[in-house]
């Protein structure tokens, strides 16, 4: 039995290496998937996504197709958490067009006025948040967390809340440093040196409505009451409430 | 001697020992009291004395950090940082900014070129109306692209340089009122590095030309750090160098190149668009 015991601690101690090994990397968030994007974006919704230190850069998008090759700002969050989140995919096929409806927590208004901080969700429960523009009480608990959330977009839309700690013009390899985010390695979405690059301590985003090529969730996420669904037709964010769990 | 005698000697010789031998106790004690109580009294003058000489760092302390505490809160120890290599251009409908303060620096670009520029500090600054317009050309697809970020009331496509651009409302002093004020961006603590700015400077009061930039930032209230780079006003106090101060800079229809911006208190940006398009835009882009 000790001979087993022995034989056994070699392997025990590469295998506790191992996971530490993993979890460094994970958590660092170089283990991030970079794909190639389809020719088509999809449209994202929420009604308030808390993000904790953001950074932005330009870049080109590794589309399937010339389609697709096009300039995006390459977003990266550390920490992002949602209240409700709505994201729609249109495809064509043999002439009629289709929508996958993806949902998860709590339901997404049908409208934003970027001209005024959301209040409600799409079932008109109140989002609550905290003085500093945090989310706060059953709007936090039930929130969509995300840890390394990266996205390529070419159009966000929101009413900023409490903004803080911004840079505009920020050598943007290092926009992403310097808020702890490493970007996907690989392929042509890092930061180049002398470019341009924002980052935010603190970037907060009432009614959120974007478009992207691409999500990466290169950490956990928790996605409660997630609802997947397919439907005839091209889906837009009316349709968001009632697609919701 | 007899024997009674000699008992009666003794008993005399040892109550007298004895009350020699209390009385000296006692008086052993007492010196030992006296002692302790001056003891106690070295101790407790001495414990006074610790804390009478502690007073002093102990207060200096507390004043350090509510100095450090009011610096924090108070959000001016704004971080630099090392911008990209291009300039980008910003416009606004109108600038009303209370305590600024501005003063010739070398730039901080990545490629460590020195060009000059005017580092400036707004205490209180309120737009009506943003539009930021950051081109480049993108590796990989070589293309130029714009990477355009709005917020508040509509940027038109131009300004005259003039007048205050149409639609803006402000009060008698130059400040903003009514849906301007409503509708604008509040920013405290704004830093930026232009080699350009341009507009309809309204109602611009307290205006100082040619103070000594060492002591512009102390004028306005405002603190910059330098910690991760950067040229700090006070380094040039020596050099006499040129600074600017103003209580209130007012600027209808603001167009200006700036390498960075730096908003290190909390900002609310209504109707906050940012979008990347193809090609060089410009500010009849910016609605």
């Amino acid at each position: 039995m000790q001979g087993t015991r022995r034989r056994a601690v070699p392997m025990t101690m590469l295998g506790l290496v191992s996971i530490g090994v993993l979890h460094y990397l994970v958590s660092a968030g170089v283990m991030a998937v970079n794909f190639t994007t389809t020719d088509q974006k999809f449209q994202i919704y929420s009604n308030y996504m808390q993000g904790d230190y953001g950074a932005l850069h330009m870049a080109s998008n590794a589309g399937y197709s010339s389609a697709s090759s096009v300039g995006v700002a390459e977003v990266g969050f550390k920490v992002a958490k949602l209240s409700g989140l709505c994201a729609i995919v249109h495809e064509d096929f043999a002439g009629l067009t289709s929508s996958l409806i993806i949902t998860a927590g709590a339901p997404v208004a049908g409208s934003f006025n970027s001209k005024q901080l959301v209040t409600a969700d799409g079932r008109g429960t109140p989002i609550q948040l905290a003085a500093d523009g945090t989310l706060s009480g059953s709007s936090l608990s039930g929130a969509v967390e995300v840890q390394d959330f990266f996205l390529n977009t070419t159009s966000i839309g929101a009413y900023g809340n409490k903004i803080s700690g911004l840079n505009l013009g920020e050598n943007a390899p290092d926009a992403g440093s310097s808020v702890g985010i490493d970007y996907p390695a690989g392929g042509s979405t890092l930061p180049q040196q002398g470019a341009f690059g924002l980052s935010a301590n603190r970037l907060n985003l009432g009614g959120l409505a974007g478009d992207t090529y691409g999500i990466n969730l290169a950490g956990q996420v928790h996605l409660p009451l997630l609802k997947m669904t397919a439907v005839p037709g091209a889906a837009d964010q009316t349709s968001c409430p009632g697609a919701a769990q | 001697m007899s024997h009674k005698h000699t008992e009666k000697f003794w008993t005399r010789k040892i109550g007298a020992g004895k009350a020699s031998i209390v009385g000296r106790a006692s008086g052993a004690v007492q010196s030992v009291r006296t002692l302790n109580a001056d003891m106690l009294a070295r101790d407790e003058a001495a414990r006074r004395g610790t804390r009478r000489r502690a007073l002093v760092p102990t207060a200096v302390g507390f004043a350090l950090v509510g100095v450090m505490f009011s610096l924090v809160s108070s959000n001016v120890l704004a971080v630099n940082f090392t911008t990209g290599n291009n300039k980008f251009r910003v416009y606004s409908n109108y600038l009303d900014a209370q305590k600024a303060a501005g003063f010739l620096s070398p730039t901080t670009q990545q490629d460590g070129s020195n060009d000059g520029v005017m580092e400036f500090g707004i205490v209180t600054a309120k737009l009506s109306g943003l539009c930021a317009i950051a081109s480049e050309t993108i590796p990989v697809i070589n293309l130029p692209y714009s990477l355009k970020i709005t917020a508040g009331d509509p940027v038109p496509d131009t300004y005259s340089g003039a007048a205050v651009p149409t639609g803006v409302t402000t009060d008698s002093a130059g400040k903003l009122s009514g849906a301007s004020l409503t509708g604008s961006i509040a920013a405290n603590n704004l830093f930026l590095n232009s080699n350009m700015l341009s507009g309809y400077g309204n109602k611009i009061s307290g205006l100082n030309l040619g103070q000594s930039a060492g002591t512009v930032h102390t004028s306005a209230g405002l603190a910059w750090d330098t910690s991760t780079g950067g040229t700090s006003p006070s380094s040039l106090n020596s050099q006499g160098n040129f600074g600017l101060y103003a209580e209130q800079l007012n600027i209808g229809g603001l167009t200006g190149d700036t390498y960075g911006l730096n908003l290190a208190g909390a900002i609310t940006l209504p109707s906050l668009k940012i979008t990347v398009e193809p090609g060089t835009k410009s500010q009849a882009d910016c609605s």
